[in-house]
């Protein structure tokens, strides 16, 4: 199970992990793959088990069951994955009585860094995430969307492979919401970020990469194309809803919306290409394309029907 | 385990409590108690010799402690010291120590082991209950971290001791007679540092219940639990009946008790002082490794 950190495809794997509290299965033999350099999205609904998946893979927690490799290094441990692994914890409390500063010095000198580098990379941090101007500030002086803010910053201190964000966009208004998922995007390519939240427009946005979880257990896996189809079905919103046939094309109408599955091989170009200009002849009224279902859609048509 | 780590741990958690002000309220706290303690040792000092003039129909003399020094200087004062702890050498060894040293070791020993369960319980505790620990333990091990902290405990409770010897000190010098500044000074900072070890021993207490559990309220009220068990207990197990009772087991089992070991702090003969200092310093460790047992595999 483990490959050498070197050429480990995967950011984690974990096999059959299992973590009960009590009578209740955290974890229920989860397994799973999340690909090295992706920006993953952990999805599911409360309860699900997505905290004590990032817990365990960055060993705030020990699983009853099951096999880790993080990074390709094994299980998570501080003396090999220290600075390698950092993780934004959920409703998490900061020193309150420490400044911005101290304590990002504090973690970057704790994850390895020589106070010289702890304060330059503070610096970088600090400018990253905006804060610079309230570097002096005590912890129980900032605003929630700030704390929240000097979070993430601590888990971008060095140069971590891994990152955990849980629910990092939690309470944050729509302005720092934007900022976040800047702040997330300019890490694509630079290392891996798995990202735990119950905004599935935000992930969208951000994800190319999607794990759904129910119950402790994998739902589904995949790119975001895969499992939101992208490459295969193709959504048209139209302004009143026309009968419409195309041969050898499977169309299913849902009100104003035409759902076609374009034929294997052909792309979104061709199929848009071969079905646009048709469905104007037909008279047809568009107001929207859209490839795919939404990843809200691909994660409902997950869920058990209620 | 990585001393950079709980050296990094250890300064943050004195910092933080500068910071916090913690370190003012404990100090505030060591001074406060050690002044009162001063001037109310002062205070019966007076009395004493002032009812003692008035029996011996003297005058009464301008400062407290004139005829305490004449009287720890005397043969038969010896000797009745040297009944209470049942040995010669250490009535000798206590009698040479200046009076207010000798209070203030006395003193230290009985307050300090409160102070620090009091201040130290539930270091550990409310960082699991308010999810900070989760920011530290994916960025050093376990081990560093709880031993960091514990380090930074022993840190304010050294300057809290040390400050206290000084106030004391100087309100001594102010209102006690025949006071010997270099001597007091000397047995007040010999005192303090036995003191600490003392202490050392209760702040594996004050740890041992901190890693125990992630309740805050429950680490406290279980570090004072157990000050009162190993106080009151080591005392229980010094009673003649019970000592008779198990004559073998009982002293065995005491060995555990920090308080078994205090006596042995003023001893003048190298070895018994040393062996006391050494069993403290261990039970010290062994209380925080009991906690440490539960820390290391918890969830948090």
């Amino acid at each position: 199970m483990v490959d050498s950190a070197a050429t480990s495809k995967f950011a984690v794997r974990a096999h059959g992990v299992f973590k009960r509290y009590g009578k209740l299965n955290a974890l229920d033999g989860l397994s799973v793959d999340i690909p090295r350099g992706s920006i993953t999205g952990l999805i599911g609904p409360n309860g699900a088990g997505k905290t004590t998946a990032f817990s365990i893979f960055a060993g705030l927690i020990h699983p009853d069951a099951g096999s880790l490799d993080i990074l390709g290094m094994g299980p998570f441990d501080p003396a090999r994955h220290a600075g390698k692994v950092t993780v934004v914890p959920q409703d998490c409390e900061l020193a309150p009585h420490s400044t911005v500063r101290e304590i990002l010095v504090h973690f970057a000198q704790l994850q390895g860094l020589t106070r010289g580098a702890a304060d330059r990379d503070t610096d970088r941090i600090l400018a990253r995430v905006g804060l610079g101007d309230r570097q002096r500030a005590k912890m129980h002086q900032l605003s929630h969307g700030m704390k929240r803010r000097v979070a993430v910053g601590q888990a971008l201190l060095g140069k971590p492979e891994l990152v955990l964000l849980d629910e990092p966009t939690n309470g944050l208004d729509p302005e720092l919401v934007l900022q976040m998922r800047e702040l997330i995007l300019a890490q694509h390519g630079e290392r891996t970020l798995i990202v735990s939240s119950h905004n599935l427009a935000e992930l969208e946005n951000v994800c190319d990469h999607v794990v759904f979880m129910q119950k402790g257990r994998l739902v589904l896996s995949g790119s975001l194309s895969e499992v939101t189809q992208r490459a295969a079905r193709i959504s048209y919103e139209l302004e009143t809803p026309i009968a419409f046939e195309l041969p050898g094309v499977h169309i299913l109408a849902r009100g104003n919306t035409l759902q076609i599955e374009g034929p294997s091989g052909m792309s979104v170009a061709d199929v848009n290409q071969m079905v646009i200009p048709r469905l104007l002849e037909a008279g047809a009224r568009l107001v929207e394309v859209r490839p795919g279902k939404s990843l809200e859609e691909a994660y409902m048509a997950t869920r058990p029907s209620s | 385990m990585k001393l950079r780590s709980i050296a990094l741990v250890a300064r943050f958690e004195l910092w933080d409590a500068i910071r916090s002000k913690k370190a003012l309220a404990l100090l505030i706290l060591y001074l406060t108690a050690s002044l009162a303690g001063t001037a109310l040792f002062i205070r019966t000092v007076e009395a004493i010799e002032g009812a003692l003039a008035d029996t011996l129909a003297v005058s009464h003399t301008a400062q407290a402690g004139t005829m305490t020094s004449t009287l720890f200087q005397s043969d038969q004062f010896r000797r009745i010291l040297e009944g209470m702890v049942g040995n010669g050498p250490l009535a000798a060894k206590l009698v040479s120590i200046p009076p207010l040293a000798l209070f203030y070791g006395a003193f230290a020993l009985g307050l300090v082991p409160l102070l620090v369960v009091l201040s130290a319980s539930d270091t550990i505790a409310l960082e699991v209950s308010t999810g900070a620990v989760r920011y530290s333990l994916f960025r050093c091990d376990r081990l560093s971290y709880a031993l960091g902290k514990f380090f930074g405990q022993v840190g304010l409770m050294v300057v809290g001791v040390f400050t206290g010897a000084l106030a004391s000190t100087v309100l001594g010098a102010l209102s006690f007679a025949s006071f010997n500044a270099w001597s007091t000074i000397q047995w007040m900072f010999v005192l303090s540092l036995r003191t600490c070890f003392f202490g050392f021993a209760f702040l594996g207490v004050a740890f041992l219940v901190s890693q125990l559990t992630a309740s805050v309220n429950l680490a406290r009220a279980g570090g004072i639990m157990l000050w009162f068990f190993l106080t009151v207990g080591h005392h229980l197990l010094d009673v003649e009946k019970v000592r008779a009772w198990a004559p073998v087991l009982v002293p065995s089992v005491q060995e555990i008790f920090p308080g078994a070991h205090r006596l042995d702090l003023w001893r003048p003969e190298f070895l018994p002082r040393f062996s006391a200092e050494v069993m403290l310093l261990g039970l010290g460790a062994g209380f925080f490794s009991l906690g440490y047992l539960r820390f290391a595999r918890r969830d948090g």
